[in-house]
């Protein structure tokens, strides 16, 4: 996948934890230290105006990719480069100031992500005051009103605390906040995971809406197919860290290729393919902090062979512009085997 | 970024002030914690007699019969005068006088306010300092968390009396004594806020772990707003309400506390006599029958204590949400 002129291009980002015991219980039970392999080598770019969206099951470390790029964390490898300027190489706060204010980010929890004890004019005031984008109080004010009205809030709103709004309320209060310093990209966390359904669908129209009115890019997390599929332009696939594929979202929907994103697909409940022959894979997620050799997904996956626990796959790229990380499709072997599973499970 | 345009706090004389004024005080008296309040007799009794002390503490030279401060309306034939109601008693003297013919009741009014003063002043310091600890603490965890807890754990072992005695005998070493007698208020002030602190700062660090976690706390550090600024804005609102609670048992505490150190003799003077010093002279007439010196004004420690032990109890289940 490669694009021109990217609004986030991320290269080999990788963020190790550590988890080990304390020191003393680490001398008396002779353990070694463990790390925690959150985001494993991670490389993906974004084009402006464009959403890319980060699926996995829970724990496959998309969450921190986030934050990852939005500073919350310190990259143990790689780098984040937004929009030509390396992040990590920014130390001074001034400079740092300046790039702040072009991205922001959306949190999963609206219940949290909203300070209880501030009025919502406070909130959203907030990040026009600290990056003194306005500092006459009447210009704050109309721009506050602006931003609430952006997502369908009224300017009086700005006068109630965060508690006398419900759920998608407060993530549209979120929005708001986050585009009051006028970014051009956003990173959401899971925005729509905390909401109802039929909230799920105003809050992804609205972001849509914004991103065609303002020409905003995301990166988008989720666990959620059919929220990506709504939203997603490009889609990456993340298991235990690494990114198995990653490619134009249209695409990896209708032609999966990993072993690991067939079966999210297949996962979908889907009334129209019902009866349809699934690809059987079970297991649980292996724990991050001692995975599987080679490739991290080979215990559940049905095409493993012994080449797949001994070395993890490299990046393949296929026609239109999909890169894969599994050895079956480097090999080949993967269209073939997969026909193979489909006849035998019909037959059975 | 300019730290004074970033207050969240308008201009003084904006309209939006008062209006949020307003709603403010209306909240409050629409809120739970009113509501709560007026449910509860024994509160408002608690409430009541407090601040009947607090105001007669604070006015004393015009509540007080007389001003136990001036020598000259002392007058040694009004010595050992019992209570006006005991065969003996005069009516001008209502609570008696004591050895050197001061008015008992005066010296309590007067004596309650150097109590609530030095009790104040301490809680005051105390939850000042242990705040800033705590949140300095939580917030930055690593090994600034490390000293401060170790430190809080090292004073949690001395008891305040310990660290009262230790302090006047380094006090003592170093002032003349006339400048020891000057002091001395402020020695206890800073003993009993020594041995306060802990309890503020472990509070504070406990509710600081759990909100700097929380999405917004996050999301102020991706505006890029300074870690003191979320800290104080952001974390510190959260964190007062156990702040109070601990506020108002602790003041008990420091009342007790500072009657306890001048009935030992190593509090304020007797020259300016504390309720905990009125008991100690009191307390060496006890035996020879003059027992209204010492009964009156333990009487009044006791109401006060129990009267802000019980506003502290209720504000302590009145805040908790869970007790809602």
């Amino acid at each position: 996948m490669t694009i021109e002129k990217p609004i986030l291009e991320v290269e080999d980002l990788s963020k190790y934890f550590d988890v080990s015991a304390p020191l003393l219980r680490r001398l008396v039970r002779r353990e070694g230290r463990a790390t925690l392999r959150a985001v494993d080598r991670v490389k993906f770019s974004i084009p402006k105006g464009k959403t890319l969206s980060l699926v996995g099951e829970s724990g496959c470390g998309k969450s921190t990719v986030a934050r990852l790029v939005v500073g919350l964390y310190e990259p143990t490898t790689g780098k984040v480069v937004f929009d030509g300027h390396d992040m990590a190489a920014k130390h001074s706060r001034k400079e740092m100031a300046g790039l702040r204010r072009r991205f922001q980010m959306i949190f999963q929890d609206p219940f949290a992500s909203l300070n209880p004890r501030w009025r919502v004019y406070d909130i959203i005031a907030e990040p026009i005051r600290a990056h003194g984008i306005a500092r006459d109080e009447r210009e704050i004010s109309r721009r506050v009103a602006q931003n609430l009205e952006r997502v369908k809030l009224s300017a009086r709103d700005g006068e109630k605390f965060p508690h006398e709004f419900s759920g998608g309320q407060r993530q549209r209060i979120s929005i708001a906040r986050a585009l009051a310093s006028e970014p051009e990209f956003l990173v959401c966390d899971e925005p729509t995971s905390a909401l109802d359904v039929s909230v799920q669908a105003q809050i992804l129209n609205l972001m849509k809406d914004l991103q065609r009115e303002l020409g905003l890019s995301y990166l988008f997390i989720s666990h959620d197919l059919a929220v990506v599929y709504h939203i997603a332009d490009y889609l990456g696939v993340m298991y235990l860290g690494r990114l198995v594929e990653v490619g134009p979202a249209r695409e990896i929907f209708k032609n999966p290729q990993h072993p690991y994103t067939r079966m999210l697909l297949d996962a979908i409940p889907d009334l129209e393919m019902t009866g349809r022959k699934r690809i059987p894979v079970g297991g649980e997620v292996p724990s991050p902090i001692s995975p599987p050799s080679g490739c991290h997904f080979h215990p559940r996956c049905p095409f493993a062979n012994e080449r797949c626990q001994r070395e993890a796959p490299g990046v393949t790229t296929l026609s239109g512009e999909i890169d894969v990380r599994c050895h079956a499709v480097e090999e080949g072997r993967l269209a073939g085997e997969v026909e193979k599973l489909r006849m035998q499970s019909s037959a059975a | 970024m300019q730290p004074t345009r970033t207050s969240p706090d308008m201009p003084a004389s904006s309209p939006r002030m008062w209006r949020r004024f307003y709603e403010n005080t209306k909240g409050f008296f629409d809120g739970d914690v009113f509501y709560s309040f007026s449910r509860s007799p024994l509160t408002i009794l608690a409430f009541v007699i407090t601040m009947a002390m607090f105001f007669a503490a604070i006015f004393a030279p015009w509540v007080a019969p007389y001003d136990t401060y001036d020598l000259r309306s002392l007058n040694l034939m009004d010595a050992y005068k019992p209570p006006a109601w005991s065969p003996g008693g005069e009516a001008e003297y209502l609570l008696g006088t004591d050895d050197q013919g001061r008015d008992v009741l005066s010296a309590i009014i007067f004596g309650l306010r150097i109590s609530l003063l030095v009790g104040f002043s301490g809680v005051i310091l105390a939850a000042l300092v242990g705040t800033i600890m705590g949140l300095l603490s939580g917030y930055f965890g690593g090994w600034i968390d490390a000293v401060i807890m170790r430190i809080a754990d090292v004073q949690l072992t001395f008891p305040a009396i310990l660290i009262a005695l230790m302090i006047d005998g380094i006090a003592s070493t170093m002032m003349s004594s006339q400048a020891r007698a000057d002091f001395k208020i402020y020695v206890i002030i800073l003993a009993i806020a020594a041995s306060l602190w802990v309890n503020f700062a472990r509070t504070v660090r406990g509710s600081t772990l759990v909100e700097k976690n929380k999405e917004y706390v996050q999301a102020a550090k991706v505006i890029g707003i300074h870690p003191l600024l979320i800290m104080i804005r952001h974390v510190l609102p959260n964190v007062m309400g156990p702040v109070l609670v601990i506020a108002t048992l602790s003041l008990a505490v420091a009342i007790l506390t500072e009657a306890t150190l001048s009935f030992l003799g190593v509090g304020v003077p007797p020259t300016n006599p504390s309720l905990g010093t009125l008991i100690r002279i009191g307390n060496d007439f006890l035996f020879s029958g003059e027992w209204w010196m010492s009964i009156f004004p333990g009487v009044m420690l006791v109401i006060l204590v129990l009267a802000v032990n019980l506003l502290g109890d209720w504000l302590r289940d009145a805040l908790n949400p869970k007790l809602r």
